[in-house]
């Protein structure tokens, strides 16, 4: 006995190990006594990612609620227990449990694995949702979306939940997200007399100046805006300066459907129609030079938390992020006592005028703000009582339900209708207006040399026309080779999309009569999308690129501008135009 | 003590794995292979789909069966980009159509779509990039139309003709793809294929320069399309904003393009375009003003001359 003492004082390593794993275990059996049913409850485990502030008590909070309402109408109670696992085992946590067959009964689905992976097991591991997500949202009733199907209730219509591939509703989001620039309103206030920061671009900027001009009690300057690689991505990128992009529709959206390909970019650069110091990516890079100077030194080598402590540290004012981070970094500023630090601003984004003049051209109107759906839960084919699950969701989802959800998250409804709280009125999409249309490479040699130059620009190392000027040929050379590739991918791809088709034009034999009608037509109206128009349109693609190559003379030849109306066109409008007046005046 | 133990704990273990591997069940039907086979080959499985479908082909016992399963075995061997097997594919697929030649037969006309279709994947060279379409594959859809004129492959073999014929972009070849399309529509309005024809031919319109027609072609396709579609399972935001484009820029129908603009701007008001309708109905505002001016000056010209 001395002997094994004597060893265990020796090792204490042993003795932590031993100690962890006990305590491991003991979670393991608590959780599963928890997860054994009662003879009047139910139980239903939910697992997801999301560690953010308010998540899992917005979950418990509801799942509550909803046994309350679950229990009046059947005597029996639902306990929701949550598995909220990291980021970073999430895809191996869901992988093992499906596989084994201990899965939850609801996952949230899309992160941690390749969408082949997800595919494969929202096909093999969860329950399609395609029947019951077209009858209405029975926790609706006495609201203004009583009786209208459950689908439509969503902000997108559902589309979100629906697998084109699987060819079914496969889960149901709860809640959608945005970005947005959070700030400290006492340290703006403090160096600035504002508590509100101004929404006009200079005015902004000048805003900035000031705050970089006041020192800390320590001498350091103050930075106003805490921004890393991550930050600028999402934040700073997509929201202010790609939007002034929106203007090169009119010079490189030759089949007009109102986006620009990297196939169009490359037609148009190769023809000259377009130039890589076109004045609109010209005011996009303008753009970003002006904002660098506001961020910390070396931000391209910061890391994302490290970022979000200098905003927790108040050495920072601004910071862009997401909803999903709006708890959070309200929780930075409480301090253990539950006192507040700092007050959390959250205002969109600074944009410029249409009377700016070096930007008004291009900013012809507010930027648009993608909606994004989030944290959709599917249910598990080995879950108990998926019809308590999908009420459950539909609870979550229905419109008090997500009003309340949101509310508790902090995160904007995803149910048409749902109130946005107060404090969230910011986040509401802005669903009209401009979005970028820069697509400047066509693949991956074009990509790497594009990102590298970015990488150098960033750091202040390049100007924009040093840039322009090394990558255009370099662009031109490279983008044969990747456009190239492009189309033998595509071909590779339609081998894929026919093997896809025929697997499913045979699962559709055994679709129920009543059903079979509806599944043709999906059928038949994905083989057009994925097979029949992009061949035609790849073809008209094809030569478009070989004209764009074309020599005529001493030049390129032009292509023509895709929204000037052609002389024809114009003749016809005034001639209809010519009847109408002359019926009038009859 | 541990060597006491270890043999008895490694035979525990070789009778749990082997009574865990134990096939208990029944063993499958040929059509349960061939379902399980399908359902693999969706999501892209490819060797389990081919086990499932050989396993087929070996134990199939009516003629019926057989061609059922050698038409899934070649579809596994010939579409996947790994390890395909054209050749084999192509034998089994003639197989399978002489197998199942009986009137009202069920695999023969999928299994020689599959054959047309191999004409456009696999007949072309895949270095020759620009090449999207095999025009000796024609002849293969058009024996699908003429043999088996009442199946549902017949419909398809037609679509993918007509898109062969359109992607050449040539006057006589889009001449013919609307010929196609205009016997086939007015006596099929209930076919799922319908409104994806009106829509090869308003492309086929296009290499015309039909430009009026192609505008009425787009508008029929929709609404064709929604009228078939009535659990409203496609978004039309695409078409919608399509047609406002294809009626200001090329039919010069200004008033037309007003209605569909707004319509993608009522039904689709998430729809990433809605701005550039709104722009779009600002600059057809404008577009009038100067025409009406300009026809105001003309008239007044005219009443002016002697």
């Amino acid at each position: 006995m001395t002997a094994i003492f004597r060893f265990l004082f020796n090792n204490p390593a042993l003795i932590l190990i031993a100690a962890a794993f006990a305590w491991a275990a003991g979670t393991v059996w608590t959780r599963a006594a928890r997860s054994i049913e009662g003879e009047n409850e139910i139980v239903l485990r939910v697992c997801h990612w999301q560690l953010e502030t308010g998540y899992r008590d917005a979950i418990n909070e509801l799942g509550k609620d909803f046994s309350d309402d679950y229990f009046k109408r059947t005597g029996k109670r639902v306990t929701i227990i949550q598995d909220a696992i990291p980021e970073t085992v999430y895809g191996q946590f869901v992988s093992t449990n499906l596989i084994g067959g201990t899965a939850p009964d609801l996952i949230s689905v899309g992160l941690g694995l390749n969408g082949v992976i997800w595919r494969e097991y929202l096909n093999r591991y969860f329950v399609p949702l395609t029947s019951d997500i077209n009858r209405p949202n029975p926790f609706n009733v006495g609201t203004e979306l009583e009786g209208v199907p459950f689908k439509q209730t969503f902000v997108d219509g559902g589309r979100s939940s629906y697998n084109e591939e699987l060819q079914n509703y496969m889960t149901v989001a709860n809640s959608m997200h945005a970005i947005r620039l959070f700030y400290n309103v006492d340290l703006l206030e403090k160096l600035t007399g504002l508590r509100t920061p101004p929404k006009e671009w200079n005015a902004f900027l000048a805003l900035c100046e000031k705050i970089k001009s006041q020192k800390k009690p320590d001498g350091t300057r103050y930075t106003p805006v805490a921004s890393s690689k991550y930050h600028f991505g999402f934040g700073w990128a997509g929201t202010v300066a790609d939007p002034l992009t929106w203007t090169l529709l009119k010079k490189a959206d030759f089949n007009r459907d109102g986006y620009v390909s990297s196939e169009e970019t490359f037609a148009a650069i190769k023809s000259g129609r377009l130039k890589f110091d076109d004045p609109a990516i010209r005011a996009r890079y303008a753009i970003i030079t002006q904002l660098m100077p506001t961020f910390p030194e070396g931000w391209t080598g910061k890391a994302r938390d490290e970022t979000v402590f200098l905003f927790a540290q108040q050495r920072a004012v601004f910071i862009p992020t997401g909803t999903w981070d709006a708890r959070s970094l309200q929780q930075q500023a409480i301090d253990a006592d539950g006192k507040r630090i700092f007050e959390v601003g959250i205002i969109d984004f600074p944009y410029p005028t249409t009377q700016d003049p070096v930007y008004g051209p291009f900013a012809l109107g507010p930027r648009y703000d993608r909606p994004l759906p989030w944290g959709g839960f599917g249910i598990t084919r080995t879950c108990k009582h998926p019809d308590v699950a999908f009420e459950f969701l539909q609870y979550i989802t229905s419109l008090k339900g997500n009003e309340k959800f949101c509310r508790i998250v902090g995160w904007i409804p995803v149910v048409k209708g749902a109130a946005i709280p107060e404090s969230l009125r910011s986040f509401k999409p802005t669903l009209r207006g401009m979005y970028g249309n820069f697509t400047p490479f066509v693949g991956g040699e074009t990509s790497v040399k594009f990102e590298q130059l970015t990488d150098v620009f960033l750091a202040g190392r390049i100007t924009f026309d040093e840039m322009v000027k090394q990558y255009t040929p370099a662009y031109l050379i490279m983008g044969e080779k990747d456009y190239t590739l492009a189309k033998r991918d595509w071909k590779r791809g339609s081998l894929g999309s026919e093997q896809f088709l025929v697997a499913m034009r045979e699962s559709l034999k055994t679709v129920p009569a009543e059903r079979q009608r509806e599944m043709l037509w999906r059928y038949a109206s994905l083989t057009a999308r994925r097979q029949l128009f992009p061949t035609v349109d790849r073809a008209y693609q094809v030569k478009l690129i070989a004209d764009s190559g074309k020599k005529s003379g001493e030049g390129t030849v032009q292509l023509p501008a895709p929204y000037e109306l052609s002389a024809a066109a114009r003749s016809r409008a005034k001639e209809k135009l010519r009847k109408t007046f002359a019926l009038e005046s009859n | 003590m541990w060597n006491r133990f270890a043999p008895a704990l490694a035979c525990c273990l070789t009778v749990v794995a082997c009574l865990s591997g134990c096939d208990k069940g029944e063993p499958l039907s040929v059509s349960q292979h061939l379902d399980l086979g399908w359902e693999k080959l969706r999501v892209g499985n490819i060797d389990s789909s081919r086990l499932h479908f050989e396993t087929a082909v070996t134990t199939a016992s009516s003629n019926q069966e057989r061609a059922k399963a050698k038409f899934a075995l070649a579809t596994s061997l010939s579409l996947p980009q790994i390890t395909p097997d054209v050749e084999r594919a192509r034998k089994l697929l003639g197989e399978a159509i002489v197998l199942d030649a009986d009137p009202g037969t069920e695999t023969a006309p999928w299994a020689a779509l599959l054959l047309a279709r191999l004409g456009d994947l696999r007949d072309i060279d895949p270095d020759a990039v620009d090449i999207l379409v095999n025009p000796d594959a024609r002849d293969k859809y058009r024996e699908v139309m003429t043999r088996w004129p009442s199946h549902p492959a017949a419909q398809e073999a037609r679509a993918y003709l007509v898109t062969s014929l359109v992607a050449a972009r040539t006057p006589d070849e889009a001449t013919e793809a609307i010929r196609l399309v205009d016997e086939f529509v007015p006596v099929n309005q209930n076919s799922p294929w319908s409104a994806t024809l009106l829509g090869l031919k308003s492309r086929a319109l296009r290499t015309l320069g039909r430009s009026e027609d192609r505008l009425a072609t787009e508008i029929q396709s929709l609404e064709l399309a929604r009228k078939i579609d009535a659990a409203g399972t496609t978004e039309y935001a695409g078409n919608i904003w399509g047609i406002g484009i294809i009626a200001e820029f090329e039919a010069g129908d200004l008033a037309a393009a007003r209605k569909y603009y707004n319509l993608l701007i009522t039904e689709y008001p998430a729809d990433q375009r809605v701005f550039n309708a709104e722009q779009a109905l600002k600059r057809i505002d404008a577009l009038e003003a100067t025409l009406k001016q300009e026809i105001a000056l003309e008239n007044t010209a005219k009443e002016n001359q002697p």
